[in-house]
């Protein structure tokens, strides 16, 4: 009995000694410069994110069933970051024909997001295309509308550090970890 | 980010949950009060020493699970109290199967232990019954990634699951040591 308490402490430390953590998370490239249009149809410029460690997520507003949940999951995530300066939460509309900035602001509200720290872009669909599938490879705009469930972490250099499920129980859970030592970073 | 006065509090799960604990919590006085002895196979005896050393193992996971989420480790905090809850269940699971042969134990204790034995005895009892309900909101809440609900419930569920891990292992050290 008590071998096995040693041995579960000797995990423990293990798991909990590493230092330095965000330089061993992986580097996916970097998010270019981009314009796109926020809820309230103010230009958004990407380099209002600089200094920020940023969570991505793309969406459509009249997705059936996969953006409700993970609006719903990111809502919890935004709750939970309330009052972080340095966090923002980003959705992007991968079907920027029909999803208006009111239609996204209706959206978005409803999961207590399109404010000042949960924001929600529309764009052209070149500008949407060229960031869903060239840059976070998760969806693509030209053809049909699909998208990732994935959640997606952003340093404050803008590059791509980390893709985290919304589905599996373990993903936010790591997503919040690999955050805290980006900030820290 | 900007405070939010957000309270929609997801309380879908309540009925469900309240019913389920209230269901298991009759069913288990009726099993240990009412329903009477039957005679089992001879491994039946063995199972209470299982019962300490699944609770032993559950208060541990506890413990280290509560370190791991004031050190900021989310995954590692899961993972120890996901294996908590798993040694919880399959304690269920063994003191139902004791239970269903063996009916409730009679204290032989005289003096000075037998108060602490049965404080320490009705208040694990009555206490589990509120872990059963707490343990499962606060589950639910961090699989719906609602993290304010689940630290905040879980302010409650972690003392009193706790207290009765630990408490069915000390009942079953002080019973061993009077009836032996």
């Amino acid at each position: 009995m008590s071998a096995l308490i040693w041995h579960l402490l000797l995990i423990l430390l293990l798991f909990t000694s590493c230092s330095n953590r965000a330089a061993k998370l992986p580097d996916y490239g970097a998010v270019p410069a981009f314009t796109m249009t926020d809820s309230d149809g103010r230009p958004f410029q990407g380099s209002a994110l600089a200094g920020k460690v940023w969570i991505a997520d793309f969406i459509y507003t009249t997705c059936p069933a996969a953006c409700p949940m993970m609006s719903s999951k990111m809502s919890g995530i935004h709750k939970q970051l309330a009052g972080q300066p340095d966090v923002r939460i980003v959705s992007f509309s991968v079907d920027p024909l029909h999803d208006t900035p009111a239609a996204l602001k209706q959206f978005g509200s409803r999961y207590g997001g399109a404010t000042n720290d949960w924001i929600f872009l529309t764009g052209t669909p070149d500008t949407v295309h060229l960031l869903a599938y060239t840059t976070f490879h998760v969806g693509d705009v030209l053809g049909k509308i699909e998208h990732s469930t994935k959640f997606i972490l952003v340093d404050k250099r803008r590059h791509i550090r980390g893709y985290y499920s919304s589905i599996d129980p373990e993903g936010i859970p790591a997503l919040l970890d690999d955050l805290d030592a980006l900030r820290k970073d | 980010m900007a405070q939010q006065a957000t309270s929609d509090l997801d309380l879908k799960p309540a009925p469900i949950i309240l019913a389920l604990s209230a269901v298991i919590a009759t069913f288990l006085i009726w099993l240990i009060y009412f329903k009477g002895k039957v005679v089992g196979p001879e491994w039946i005896s063995e199972l209470p020493a299982l019962n300490a050393l699944l609770n032993s193992l559950s208060a541990i996971c506890l413990i280290c699970g509560y370190i791991n989420i004031r050190r900021r480790r989310r995954v590692i905090h899961m993972r120890f109290m996901l294996s908590a809850t798993v040694f919880s269940a399959l304690f269920l699971v063994s003191y139902i199967t004791y239970h269903y042969f063996h009916g409730d134990t009679k204290f032989p204790g005289h003096g000075w232990i037998r108060p602490v034995y049965f404080f320490i005895l009705i208040t694990h009892i009555s206490l589990s019954m509120v872990a059963l309900p707490l343990i499962l909101a606060t589950l639910w809440w961090a699989l719906r990634s609602e993290f304010r609900f689940h630290k905040k419930i879980a302010r409650f569920t972690f003392p009193i699951w706790l207290y009765v891990s630990v408490t069915g292992v000390i009942v079953f050290f002080v019973l061993k040591a009077y009836t032996t």
